[in-house]
């Protein structure tokens, strides 16, 4: 339902039609949650002067692009699907290794965490052979841990197992 | 007279072995960055920037500027030898460097490219020497008018020459100023927009937000693509061009030069638009410009050299100005700032060593360069040979270590990670990056600048106006605006190469 909701509009709308309607939103929650910290006046600009007037015109300059997209859209150029013919699900598995790692970063400790984040990014993007996973991922976080921690001076996480 | 004697205060500070030391690993990490497609300036100097508060702000900013320059060098390589542009400012290098490389030619394409940025440089830096410190006199007579008014245009023109539209230029700046606004408001010291997150009351950081936007974002792009690529397999010998080479070549690196330097100091005006207005001169003026593309070695000298002095002239408006024309010098901006030390026109006086040592560490660093990029030609070779999948892991946890190290707070991660796929996600709808960075980082000495003048004048507007520096920049900025809305000229806009968006 949700899937054929969202055909349906996408065969409406092109690109920049509906990245534009996200940034009115947006610009229009900047300038709503501005008004809380007092608006003011040209006269006495408070701390949400700038913002209120920046929301007014992030929602106007998107309303531009919006209607530059319905021009372009009565020339032909349709949706364009932003994932299609591209391997999308690479980005999306880097994207939550890097974030699981920040996660774990603390509790784990840079050495042992390093290791896994490369070893895992090597064999789930473009599966490289073990031998190259253990030694790169390895290496990677030894030579990083050298360089940034005992050269550098950098403070980098510890975790549970003190290293 | 002065300006030499400043000059040999420079080369003094730059003789001591630190100086140099740092210098030398500047010049190599960059020729490495440009040399490897995927990981660009702005990601390099983010990344280097926390482990730079261990040395003294001088030899920091001669380490991250010989990044920056170094990767301009660097990136000629790859474009002559992969078709490959390292950097987006070596897109039109692609054209007749690749084509010499598959005559048997890429030795003096590599040559003539490195001698040509080394004079291009060493050109600029002599042009910075005369007009930097000429600038920064005009501009201690600006006033908070005059800075908002400045600001102002310099966004406006780096959206005129935005990829994408100058309207959605217009709206990521916008965007960006927003962001800028995130944190205590300098005036009233109230926290706005933080969303309780305590780390968010100093602002969002400009490391995380660039090392997200640019480097993250860049590998998520790439990995989605075909991973393959070939280096030319090609014997490089000859370096040294030919006088032949040399007598086609010499005027197009003058030109070069000359045009990458004037480009160079207009706000949004870097290395891309100096390559390609060096190279639509080059073919005017050729008598052969339907040879262009088919190897000329012209097409490769004009460009190269215009790249380079381009890279140099944009510290210009930086530190005579405290304005950042582009996005690796936004981050050079922060750099200072990190460093205690504020871009601008007292920056001469008040920091004389940092200016002067710059530039001295400038000439040094373009000799390093063609010490480093002709004889040592074969190791970066083999660097490009690294397949990307092994490359990309290492980048992501370059760029991880660089954010995390600055504050120690895995919080930076989480809003670099956040970043990440907000970059991801305006590539896929081709918003630019460069202008939200800039908006960032110029946002709030705008908005100070803006409440200034209004506090002032009791809310008279004409005071921008009635300024004639300021009015002066302001009519440039609705210039701008105006321009591509009158079609007769709007033909011509399209045709303005699009400004780069550094990785």
């Amino acid at each position: 339902m949700g899937d054929d909701l969202i055909w349906e509009v996408s065969k409406m709308l092109n690109n920049d039609q509906l990245s534009s309607i996200m940034l009115v939103f947006m610009g229009l929650l900047v300038t709503y949650f501005s008004i809380p910290y007092e608006v003011g006046n040209i006269t006495s600009p408070e701390a949400g002067f700038l913002p209120f007037y920046i929301g007014l015109a992030i929602c106007f300059l998107a309303i531009g692009v919006f209607v530059q997209g319905t021009i372009s859209l009565k020339r032909g150029t349709k949706w364009k699907n932003p994932i299609a013919k591209v391997m999308w699900w690479k980005p999306l598995i880097a994207m939550a290794a890097i974030v699981v790692y920040a996660l774990v970063l603390s509790l784990f400790g840079y050495i042992i965490s390093t290791i896994l984040l490369v070893g895992f990014l090597l064999r789930a993007i473009q599966p490289q052979k073990w031998g190259v996973v253990v030694i790169v991922s390895i290496i990677t976080a030894l030579t990083t841990h050298l360089v940034f921690k005992v050269w550098l001076g950098t403070q980098l996480p510890v975790g549970f197992l003190g290293f | 007279m002065e300006s030499l004697s400043n000059l040999l205060t420079g080369f003094n500070f730059l003789l001591q072995p630190e100086a140099i030391l740092c210098c030398f690993i500047g010049v190599t990490i960059g020729t490495i960055v440009g040399v490897l497609p995927g990981l660009g300036p702005v990601a390099a100097i983010s990344l280097l920037l926390p482990a730079t508060l261990k040395i003294t702000p001088v030899n920091a900013i001669i380490m991250l500027s010989g990044i920056y320059y170094g990767a301009m060098y660097g990136c000629s390589t790859t474009s002559i030898l992969l078709n490959i542009p390292g950097e987006a400012a070596s897109v039109i290098t692609c054209l007749d460097g690749y084509q010499m490389a598959r005559k048997g030619r890429a030795g003096p394409a590599l040559g003539i490219s490195a001698f040509g940025s080394y004079i291009a440089g060493t050109m600029a830096v002599i042009g910075m020497m005369l007009v930097a410190p000429t600038l920064a006199e005009i501009a201690l007579s600006f006033g908070p008018p005059e800075y908002f008014s400045l600001i102002l245009c310099g966004l406006t023109m780096v959206t005129f020459l935005a990829k994408g539209g100058m309207m959605k230029a217009l709206l990521m700046a916008a965007v960006g100023i927003f962001l800028g606004c995130v944190g205590m408001d300098i005036i009233t010291g109230i926290p706005r927009f933080t969303l309780d997150i305590p780390e968010l009351s100093d602002g969002i950081g400009l490391v995380p937000l660039i090392m997200g936007l640019f480097g993250v974002a860049e590998v998520l792009r790439n990995l989605e693509l075909s991973m393959a690529r070939s280096v030319y397999e090609t014997k490089i010998r000859n370096l040294m061009p030919t006088l032949q080479d040399w007598k086609k070549s010499i005027f197009p690196i003058i030109r070069g030069s000359i045009i990458g330097f004037f480009i160079g100091i207009l706000p949004g005006g870097g290395g891309i638009l100096a390559t390609f207005t060096s190279y639509a001169t080059e073919k005017k003026i050729s008598d052969h410009p339907e040879r262009f593309g088919e190897g000329m070695i012209e097409g490769v000298a004009g460009p190269e050299s215009a790249n380079n002095s381009a890279s140099t002239a944009t510290f210009i408006p930086l530190l005579t100005l405290g304005i950042p024309p582009n996005a690796v010098m936004a981050i050079m901006f922060g750099a200072l700032i990190i460093h205690g030390i504020q871009p601008g026109p007292l920056l001469t006086k008040e920091h004389p060593e940092m200016f002067w040592g710059l530039i001295a560490s400038m000439y040094v660093g373009n000799t390093m360069l063609l010490a480093l990029n002709l004889p040592l030609i074969g190791i970066w070779v083999r660097l490009l040979k690294v397949p990307y999948p092994i490359l990309f892991p290492l980048i992501l946890v370059f760029c991880l270590i660089g954010t995390y190290s600055l504050n120690n707070n895995i919080m930076d991660v989480l809003i670099m990670n956040f970043f990440a796929l907000v970059g991801y996600i305006m590539k896929k709808f081709d918003y630019e990056a460069a202008p939200l960075i800039l908006a960032l980082v110029l946002g709030p000495r705008w908005e100070n600048s803006l409440k200034q003048s209004l506090l002032l004048q009791h809310g008279d507007l004409t005071i921008f106006f009635t300024r004639p520096i300021s009015a002066a920049f302001l009519i440039v900025a609705i210039a701008l605006i105006v321009v591509p809305l009158i079609p007769a000229l709007r033909k011509k806009v399209v045709m303005v190469p699009k400004e780069e968006t550094p990785s």
